[in-house]
């Protein structure tokens, strides 16, 4: 709670500094360009939250992301009924999951090692099958699923808000939420406990390779084209907004609305380098400074409470 | 009958890629839905031809970014060409910007007794320097494309000037807006793209001295990253009469550039490049047109150029 308490200082000092330091960022059109931009990254953050907490890491996700919305986009540009893409799309994230967490929880191979294969053979076959050209021209039911607008946002923010409740839910009020932080705190310990811990691994790799198999189709229809590199960079962007917000990368420690806080952060920041007109060489400096502070002044805060 | 056929259209493609690529396509060419406007007045330099002997095995295209769809149309070129005249040809790199990457696949070209010759599409001169000159020291033929090296040390550079491409983009953009307003851009990171939005600003600064003109804002090649810099961009800057997106991934962001046309943002488009997405866009009228590099004409000439005698 305090972890979540202390984010929101630093995002309010921020906003509120960017406020008066810009024209445009106080503005509702700019406001929800921020969140319209963030939200599938909070459904992705949701479930990797509950891996992150459960001890694995996944590295594929930007690559599942791309593979899925490619092969419904190559589908639907095949005559293939949209909807029967979307599922196989979805089937292919889940599958893809179930092959992560089949290898690192079963059979132990290091989950860094492990996923990143699978990232490399998720992006290889995106541009290979497209040959770099993105399918594109879809039907415009399909294109409703992300462009729809709901109070001014685009309706993706409806599917964020659903995935941070739901795995909220299960993360601090059922059973598989103890056994997650259990698992990921100590696995000899859950497993003496009686939990199995490969099925749980199984269990969230799989719904990390859902949700990622969601954010791809997702991208196709907000862009009306499946790029074999929509999302580059997410995953990383994904972790580090779970660290900021107080997760472990050894497991047992995490929260999704701090998480989603930390990305916000994030977002913010990247916004306030296009409206402060900040050189392009410069951007990333200034990010990473402005983080390192928000983690740092976090961390000291812990110190002096301790 | 078929063989003499394809022999004709080859020794035709030949002669042709030759002539376009080194003397008349250094110039960009456009799609756009206006009169085109004098040429800039900058001329690329006109590269030596390289007359290394032809040499079994592969001629390599190492590129950075390779996912990026300007590459489809040049890597087609570039195959045809090498199989016009017998000759193996592989395009490499990573799929990112990762320049550690690239200069890793450099250095083992250049180790590897395979390597016919080298057509480099530069991320960093300085970090590539070194092997340049090791390339040329062993008699790897080494060509530079996008954007020319200061430091002049490989055997050719064949391409387009990309100070060019942005003064010709100010040009049509002064005239779309009637030298009133304000211009930015968007783009990908990389020294082809700085000497084209350099180009750009100071050219357009130069005939349109009243209008004003953005610092330039960057994604990381990503859809994700080029959508939401876009619309951040355009929050910022809401009084833009012109934008130039001056990488090849505009065509990308049709629907989200659409909707802010339905929304009715009046900012004129311009696009860069000739991926099929854009092309659709600049027709559908999303995009009021796009500077266009012909890579198919202009990749080929390095393999064409080794196998000359």
């Amino acid at each position: 709670m305090r972890r979540i308490l202390g984010l929101i200082i630093v995002n309010v000092i921020v906003i509120t500094i960017l406020a008066f330091a810009t024209k445009y960022f106080w503005t509702r059109a700019n406001l929800v360009v921020i969140i319209d931009n963030m939200t599938l990254e909070i459904v992705i953050l949701a479930g990797y939250t509950l891996l992150l907490i459960g001890g694995y890491f996944d590295l594929s996700v930007d690559g599942v992301a791309a593979v899925s919305g490619v092969v419904l986009g190559l589908l639907i540009n095949n005559g293939i009924n949209w909807v029967i893409a979307i599922f196989a799309g979805l089937a292919l994230g889940i599958g893809i999951g179930i092959f992560n967490g089949v290898i690192v929880a079963k059979f132990k191979i290091n989950g860094l090692i492990a996923t990143l294969t699978t990232w490399w053979i998720c992006i290889g076959f995106s541009l290979g099958m497209t040959k770099a050209i993105s399918p594109y021209n879809f039907p415009d039911a399909f294109q409703v699923l992300a462009q729809t607008k709901v109070f001014g946002f685009r309706v993706l923010i409806i599917y964020a808000i659903i995935a941070v409740v739901i795995l909220s839910v299960v993360l601090h009020f059922t059973r598989i939420g103890s056994r997650i932080y259990v698992s990921g705190d100590n696995k000899q310990s859950a497993e003496l406990m009686g939990i199995d811990t490969v099925k749980l691994g199984i269990i969230l790799y799989t719904l990390v390779g859902l949700l990622a198999g969601f954010v791809g189709i997702m991208m196709a229809s907000r862009l009306d084209a499946a790029s074999p590199s929509t999302v580059d960079g997410m995953t990383l962007r994904v972790i580090a907004a779970i660290v900021i917000g107080g997760g472990s990368l050894s497991g047992g420690k995490g929260n999704i609305i701090a998480g989603v806080l930390g990305l916000v952060l994030m977002h913010v920041l990247s916004n306030a380098v296009i409206q402060l007109g900040i050189s392009p060489y410069w951007q990333k400096a200034m990010l990473g400074s402005v983080l390192l502070v928000a983690v740092l002044s976090e961390k000291i805060n812990l110190k002096r409470r301790i | 009958m078929k063989i003499e056929t394809s022999k004709g259209v080859v020794a035709v493609a030949v002669v042709l890629s030759l002539v376009a690529g080194l003397i008349g396509g250094l110039v960009p060419i456009a799609v756009v839905k206006l009169t085109a406007p004098e040429p800039a007045p900058v001329v690329a330099e006109v590269a030596p031809v390289v007359t290394e002997p032809a040499r079994e095995g592969t001629y390599y295209f190492l590129a950075g970014n390779n996912a990026d769809p300007f590459y489809v149309d040049g890597v087609k070129g570039f195959n045809e060409a090498a199989k016009s005249v017998g000759m193996k040809a592989e395009f490499v790199g990573p799929m990112d910007l990762n320049l550690a990457a690239q200069m890793k696949t450099f250095e083992e070209l250049i180790a590897s007794p395979e390597t016919k010759g080298i057509f480099w599409y530069p991320m960093d001169f300085n970090a590539g320097e070194p092997f340049i000159k090791e390339a040329v020291a062993k008699g790897i033929p080494m060509v530079i494309g996008a954007a020319d090296s200061p430091f002049k040390t490989r055997n050719a550079f064949i391409g387009y000037n990309n100070t060019v491409l942005g003064q010709q983009a100010a040009q049509w953009a002064a005239k779309l807006i009637d030298c009133k307003g304000e211009v930015g851009t968007i783009s990908v990171n990389g020294p082809n793209l700085d000497e084209r939005v350099k180009g750009f600003n100071e050219y357009l600064k130069s005939i349109c001295p009243d209008v004003v003109i953005d610092e330039r804002a960057t994604h990381d090649g990503s859809a994700a990253s080029e959508a939401s810099t876009l619309e951040a961009y355009m929050i910022a800057h809401p009084n833009l009469t012109l934008l130039w997106w001056a990488d090849g991934a505009a065509g990308i962001q049709a629907q989200i550039w659409k909707d802010k046309q339905d929304q009715g943002v009046k900012t004129l488009f311009l696009a860069t490049d000739m991926p099929q997405a854009t092309l659709q866009a600049v027709k559908d009228g999303v995009f009021v047109g796009s500077v266009a590099q012909d890579i198919l004409l202009s990749v080929p000439c390095p393999v064409l150029a080794v196998k000359a005698p």
